[in-house]
């Protein structure tokens, strides 16, 4: 039996989730665009899909479109929401690649392109982030919980000191890691958009979305049928819509309990780490229950992972989103020290994980970093 | 009839021994052709490749073209010996604007026009049917080749397409090559190979500390030589008792030394076992702390066969660009820790005394630590 712990990168998808999916594979298959009542049937089911997500996000349902994730949302809110070919845009060190790369791509036509600093447990520097924005800033984006550390950041604040010091700037946040994690409640946070993904909330792969502001413009970057509002063209995917609903309905009204196991699966690893020297945990302050980053001095976290492996535990290292890359950018952001750069370990926890799971990992993870400092040279 | 003329390289240099070497190199290219229907045929100095799929050329002439021995390929039009077929094959390989000529060469003396005269009437031939086109005897946009042999068939094309040249697989011998996953030792690979080396390669990993991704990559890197090598096997060494006794028991700034010393040895032996000859590496002098002369000195102390280095005097970025032309960079890049970079200490030895190399090791009992090692060899024949 595997202990996964590394469901920051994607979690395993609920039965029921896959009941779903399987339904409207076999059963429920029709095109809801289609002119038969089936696929009447088909889009209205969408539609109480669409207005569920709304609901549990505090928003209207006119203002969901559905993607295939994370990264599309992404792409779309980002490049879709830019209109005049100059301007700045802010964004953090500690973005997603989904966003950082789409945001740096941008340098490359026109932008001016600000990045604002993060500080070391990854929170964003909000006075760095605001006294970049000028009456020329066109976007700024701010993930709402970083994918490395953990760090939770005040949106809504710095939703607020953006639009105050320029009410025309489009505020973007990448909400993919909050999403039935921390609570979300989008009319108060403010922001005109926000991104998540179902496959991080026990949902699927393949199926996401955004939220855009009622009144703020954005321009497809598909073209087609005119599926979505005509925002985002393409066949619905209606089986992993209304998978989403129900990912999104759970999650979201399970996540104040989970936040407290969660909470006592940490203080359970803070424990069986408490004889080892030279390790730290990188975000402690307004931080993710369900994210864990820790550090280990004079260690490759890689190899870390390679020997948990072996007693069947899976973790992290940092985000696998950019594992194709060696260093981690946002652990070079938040500034770790040299000795620790290197040892970066993500533990993410999920409704499957348990307390006995739990006590496996603290005890190999404790081995495996006693044998790893006698091993090899550091 | 559309056909590929295939033209070897330094072969045709070769005295009594050519036959050795020609037999190489047709065996290697039905090997890379055995998915493909065709008739072959030797003529003088060149292959003709006859009655093949025409929708398949592409990816025919893709595959010669990465046979070492092939100097270069053209795909002609086969006609009879008689002007009104080269005429028209000519007009129909003719470009379609620009400026051109036409170049005869006459192998069979009994075809009646000589060289110079067929070229201009064919050329005025073309002329005729595309005004547009102008004539360049100096400096050509185009040039159509008429070729007639002596078998009173007659060979018109206008391309050349440049293959790898060098001499066949199986003619240079057999060599174990050290394949880390990095950048290097895959270019080093694919030039022995060029000179006509059959290669075994061999791959240090350290389980549980190295993962399968990176064993993965280098049996991925391996099937990329394959297209190179047409044959390649890997043995996969488990190092991480080597290492850990070396850990243990050496002093830390000789780790990567002695670690290196004890991988020339395995690979020498394994060369020993399977009837190859020389280990090759990827090593560049001076390109890090255990490729200076002093640790490559030590390192190869301990060989008794030839140790090929083809890359000694490369810089990285000549290393990189034949990495980006034989489609073995991107994987080489991938991230992942290997065995020389896990355990790599804060101060190497940049020029260790192999004296002072010889003692620090004498405290590990190396024979055993050498059979343990190749007792526990997982060999992947690259399919």
């Amino acid at each position: 039996m595997i202990s996964y712990f590394d469901n920051s990168a994607t979690t395993r998808a609920d039965d029921e989730i896959v009941e779903i999916l399987d339904k409207y594979h076999t059963e429920e298959y029709y095109n809801p665009s289609a002119r038969s009542t089936y696929s009447l049937n088909v889009a209205n089911k969408i539609v109480a899909a669409r207005e569920s997500i709304a609901n549990a996000l505090g928003v209207t349902a006119q203002e969901i479109t559905f993607t295939s994730g994370g990264t599309e949302s992404n792409n779309l809110g980002i490049l879709g929401c830019l209109r005049a070919k100059r301007g700045n845009i802010v964004v953090t060190a500690a973005e997603h690649s989904s966003v950082y790369n789409t945001v740096t791509e941008l340098g490359s036509k026109g932008y001016d392109i600000r990045i604002a600093k993060v500080l070391p447990d990854g929170h964003i520097d909000v006075d760095d982030f605001v006294k970049q924005v000028d009456a020329d800033t066109v976007l700024a984006c701010f993930m709402h919980v970083n994918n490395e550390t953990g760090a939770i950041n005040d949106v809504r604040l710095l939703n607020e000191l953006v639009k105050h010091k320029n009410p025309q700037t489009v505020t973007f946040s990448d909400g993919v890691q909050a999403l039935g994690k921390v609570p979300v409640n989008l009319r108060h946070i403010g922001v005109d958009i926000y991104t998540f993904s179902g496959h991080k909330i026990h949902c699927s792969k393949g199926i996401g979305g955004l939220y855009v502001k009622s009144g703020v413009r954005i321009v497809p970057r598909v073209f087609g049928g005119g599926q979505e509002k005509g925002l985002r063209s393409g066949t619905e995917y209606a089986g992993g819509i209304i998978a989403l609903a129900r990912a999104v309905d759970s999650a979201v009204k399970s996540a104040p309990e989970h936040a407290v196991i969660y909470n006592q699966y940490k203080q359970m690893l803070r424990q069986s780490l408490s004889d080892i020297p030279n390790w730290q945990e990188n975000c402690t302050q307004n931080v993710s229950p369900a994210i864990m980053s820790l550090a280990f001095a004079d260690i490759k976290g890689e190899v870390l992972v390679y020997m948990l492996e072996q007693h069947d535990i899976i973790v992290g290292t940092g985000s696998a989103c950019s594992s194709k890359s060696k260093q981690s950018r946002v652990a070079r952001a938040i500034g770790l020290d040299a000795r620790y750069a290197e040892g970066l370990l993500r533990i993410s926890f999920s409704k499957y994980n348990t307390r006995e799971q739990v006590i496996q990992l603290g005890e190999n993870l404790a081995q495996c970093v006693k044998q790893l400092r006698k091993t090899m040279v550091g | 009839m559309k056909v590929i003329i295939v033209r070897y390289s330094e072969i045709h240099l070769k005295g009594n021994n050519r036959d050795f070497f020609e037999s190489a190199l047709i065996s290697n290219i039905k090997f890379v052709l055995k998915e493909y229907k065709y008739d072959f045929a030797r003529s003088n100095a060149r292959y003709i490749i006859r009655n093949f799929d025409e929708t398949q050329i592409e990816n025919i002439i893709d595959a010669l073209k990465n046979v070492f021995g092939v100097h270069s390929l053209s795909v002609a039009l086969e006609v009879d010996s008689v002007y009104e077929q080269i005429s028209a094959a000519a007009i129909q390989l003719a470009p379609a604007s620009g400026t051109f000529k036409v170049s005869t060469n006459r192998a069979d003396k009994r075809f009646p026009t000589k060289s110079m005269v067929l070229s201009a009437d064919v050329g005025g031939d073309i002329l005729e049917r595309n005004p547009r086109l102008k004539v360049d005897l100096f400096n050509p946009d185009n040039t159509v080749y008429i070729d007639i042999r002596e078998n009173g068939k007659t060979f018109v094309y206008t391309q050349s397409i440049k293959a790898v040249n060098g001499m066949p697989v199986g003619t240079g011998g057999k060599g174990i090559v050290m394949l880390s996953g990095g950048i290097d030792s895959p270019v080093a690979a694919y030039m022995m190979a060029k000179r006509g080396m059959t290669l075994r390669a061999v791959h240090f990993h350290s389980f549980p500390y190295t993962s399968m991704q990176a064993k993965q990559k280098v049996l991925d890197l391996a099937k990329l030589l394959k297209k190179y090598t047409l044959h390649i096997t890997v043995d996969v060494v488990s190092f991480t008792e080597i290492q850990t006794a070396i850990h243990e028991k050496c002093p830390e700034e000789y780790m990567i030394t002695i670690m290196r010393r004890f991988m020339m040895r395995i690979a020498e032996r394994i060369a020993k076992n399977t009837g190859a000859g020389a280990v090759i590496t990827g090593e560049s002098l001076g390109q890090v702390a255990s490729q200076t002369l002093e640790s490559i000195t030590s390192t190869n102390s301990v060989a008794t066969i030839p140790v090929f280095r083809p890359l000694i005097g490369f810089d990285k970025d000549d290393i990189i660009e034949i990495a980006q032309k034989i489609g073995t960079f991107e994987t080489s890049i991938l991230p992942y820790e290997d065995c020389c970079t896990i355990f790599l200490p804060k101060k190497p030895v940049t020029k260790p005394r192999l004296s002072a190399v010889e003692k620090v090791e004498s405290v590990l009992d190396v024979d055993a630590l050498v059979d343990n090692a190749l007792g526990n060899i997982e060999t992947i024949v690259i399919e």
